[in-house]
């Protein structure tokens, strides 16, 4: 491919009180740049100031110094606004923020996408979306009822629609299954290949962009840690790529002592690169082992049926059996009825027809919400959806209070917003929060309220590595003390490690239940390995975590 | 409040877009009247929250009406704050950055539906230049 610049930036970025850090990119058309780093270093910010937008995510980054992007050889803050949006097109990580709600529909969201920008409406296009985007069955359904995966396809959707020649999406595959996210993958490649544009995806989780010809930047603290096309980068890995739960910084630093990567000088960054090369053994096995369940069932769930009104989704047949400290992994692709399950449980909506049963307390879908709250805890996936209180600290214990517990933190308590790294933001207002900490301050204000069932709906949604340890952690200390947990993911490394017993889901109906401790390695499986996948594949359910094999064939590299 | 509830935003768009006004006006109008269905957005979910985090504001007549802050300030809150992030995210798609063309979703309505839309049309104008 020749290389031609298409695209450059020149970015700045500042946490209060530090130094002013810098980075350049540098795009050719037909390229796909995947920017891997851990929360807090300032990559939502990044990706609003490639796209010359001026507010960020909430979070301490701030914009700095000299930052511009330049677009065929001009200043994009020098284009005319119109002219910008058509060129650039931006995915923020909550998918939901890009539809205007003057439209009620799907198609009335795409079509607008054109009015805006003063078309006419490209019907080819819409078509073309929604073939790469399976949209079909979504056309025509009011946006706001959709599903977090649906979301996110129906959003990315709406920004290709246009043809914009750079496309920058922030943290967006979290929410959607494996197989959608290869499709995903896919999609973008082809589409910056074929229509010569350029994609930058921010993300936490490397794994993204696996077995392509994509160039690959792991981004610390505003300054740029490594980059190279991912075939420098990632030799011979092809699909079979590593698990990335210790987070990029450490395969960062691993791909340094092969010398397979060129560094930048990193003056500030040893302590954080020593503790990325700890112990391989740290991160191979799981680092959480999963309570064993005591044999009798904790939770028994029989939900027969729920109609959503209008009969767009039906879950069926629902039974559940759920041993005392167990964290059960609700696995599926998207619009399975994962969440709908979580939220029948937790009488979030009904009428359902059944009964459940938590610890010889039985309860149906005529219990108040309140009341349900006392044996069934939920925890939203969209973390603003749950806060409403004014600090971080009363937002811990809103839910403990409110159950009659105590409205003072314990010392517990604030180990587990030490360890979730919200101590620094105790009299904060939870809106100030980057969204991965109000990801976790949501999860930590349920842990804290130490219900007999915890519901947990995508956990680990924009988490990077070491947050998601932490809250395997967390997890792990309030299983040990009773109760049991449900949490609905497409993070399989994550549930293989942290889940004792998984739970598939497909079109409304549970497909199939394995405890996870009984099911032997297998590596037959592509990766990521989509939930239905796995469920076929249950004489082999693979081993997510195989950083050896990577190391081997570094190694061989 | 009852002509912003059932005042769909592009039916306004319509109206406008046909009276020939500037399209800063439109884009001002027609985001305003959507961000109703943000507000009632955020609405439902923290008053669903609340409850789901075992607030009962059903227990009696009186715990409604003192729970009526707990819901009203955090929904303006949050609304105030995820405005600035969805502004971003509707810089991005274009709105405000010059005229809408018109589609066949929001161009205008049959006659027999103008009268009452362009009373809600001139009445939001009224309430929005009053505030």
């Amino acid at each position: 491919m020749r290389y031609m610049s298409l695209f450059s930036a020149h970015i700045s970025l500042q946490k209060p009180g530090g130094p002013e850090k810098s980075v350049n990119f540098d795009l050719a058309a037909g390229e796909t740049v995947y920017v891997a780093a851990p929360n807090g270093c300032g990559k939502s910010r990044a990706a609003r100031q490639l796209c010359g937008l001026d507010h960020g995510e909430r979070s301490n980054i701030k914009a700095a110094g000299q930052a511009f992007s330049v677009w065929r050889g001009k200043r994009l803050t020098e284009l005319d606004g119109r002219m910008r949006a058509a060129k650039f097109g931006f995915v923020p990580p909550n998918p939901q923020l890009l539809f205007s709600m003057v439209g009620r529909t799907l198609r009335q969201e795409l079509e607008l996408a054109f009015g805006v920008l003063g078309r006419d409406v490209d019907d080819n296009a819409i078509d073309r979306m929604t073939d790469w985007f399976d949209l079909a069955p979504l056309l025509d359904r009011d946006y706001r009822q959709f599903s977090g995966g649906e979301q996110v396809r129906a959003a990315l959707a709406c920004v290709l629609v246009k043809g914009p020649e750079v496309v920058v999406t922030d943290q967006v595959a979290d929410q959607i299954d494996p197989e959608f996210r290869r499709k995903v993958s896919a999609i973008f490649e082809d589409w910056a290949r074929e229509d010569g544009g350029v994609l930058v995806q921010f993300a936490t989780a490397m794994r993204d962009g696996f077995g392509n010809q994509a160039r690959h930047c792991a981004f610390l603290t505003g300054q740029e840690l490594l980059t190279g096309t991912s075939q420098e980068c990632w030799p011979r890995l092809g699909q079979d790529g590593p698990i990335l739960l210790g987070g990029p910084m450490r395969l960062g630093a691993l791909l340094q002592q092969k010398g397979l990567a060129v560094f930048d000088s990193m003056p500030c960054e040893a302590e954080v690169l020593a503790s990325a090369l700890t112990p391989s053994s740290q991160y191979m096995t799981p680092f959480v082992t999963p309570p064993s369940g005591t044999g009798t069932d904790w939770l028994t769930a029989r939900i027969y049926e729920f109609a959503y009104p209008g009969g767009a989704f039906h879950l069926r047949d629902a039974v559940l059996r759920v041993p005392a400290k167990t964290l059960c992994a609700v696995l599926g692709p998207n619009g399975a009825g994962k969440t709908t399950l979580l939220k029948c449980l937790a009488n979030l909506v009904g009428p359902w027809k059944g009964a459940v049963s938590i610890n010889g307390r039985d309860y149906d879908t005529k219990l108040s919400l309140p009341k349900t709250a006392r044996l069934a805890l939920y925890c939203f996936q969209n973390p603003d959806d749950q806060l409403y209180r004014s600090t971080v600290a009363e937002e811990l214990v809103e839910c403990s209070r409110n159950a009659g517990g105590s409205s003072a933190l314990t010392s517990d308590d604030l180990q587990l917003a030490e360890s979730f790294g919200l101590m620094a933001y105790l009299e904060a207002s939870p809106f100030e929060l980057p969204l991965s900490l109000r990801r976790l301050l949501v999860t930590a204000s349920c842990l804290i309220a130490r219900p007999p069932l915890l519901l947990l709906d995508e956990p680990t949604a924009w988490l990077d590595g070491q947050q998601k340890i932490a809250l395997a952690g967390a997890l792990s200390a309030f299983l040990r003390k009773g109760g049991c947990a449900l949490a609905v993911s497409h993070d399989l490394d994550w549930v293989s490690t942290a889940a004792s017993q998984l739970v598939f889901l497909a079109n409304g109906r549970i497909v199939q239940r394995v405890e996870s401790s009984v099911l032997p390695a297998s590596q037959s499986l592509p990766y990521p390995p989509t939930c239905l996948e796995v469920a076929e594949h249950l004489a082999g359910f693979p081993r997510l975590w195989r950083e050896e094999e990577f190391l081997r064939r570094l190694h061989h590299a | 409040m009852a002509i912003w509830r059932y005042t769909v935003a592009s039916q306004v768009i319509g109206f406008f877009q046909r009276l020939g006004l500037p399209s800063t006006l439109i884009t001002v109008f027609a985001v305003a009247s959507s961000s109703i269905g943000v507000v009632q957005q955020r609405g439902r979910a923290v008053y669903l929250a609340q409850q789901a985090r075992g607030i009962d504001f059903r227990a009696s007549v009186l715990s409604r009406i003192t729970g009526l802050p707990k819901l009203v300030i955090p929904v303006a809150v949050a609304t105030i704050v995820e405005g600035t992030e969805r502004g971003v995210a509707m810089e991005s798609r274009g709105l405000g950055s010059g005229p809408w063309r018109l589609t066949g979703w929001y161009s205008p309505p049959p006659r027999s539906r103008r009268f009452s839309e362009a009373t809600s049309a001139l009445v939001m104008l009224l309430a929005f230049t009053i505030h």
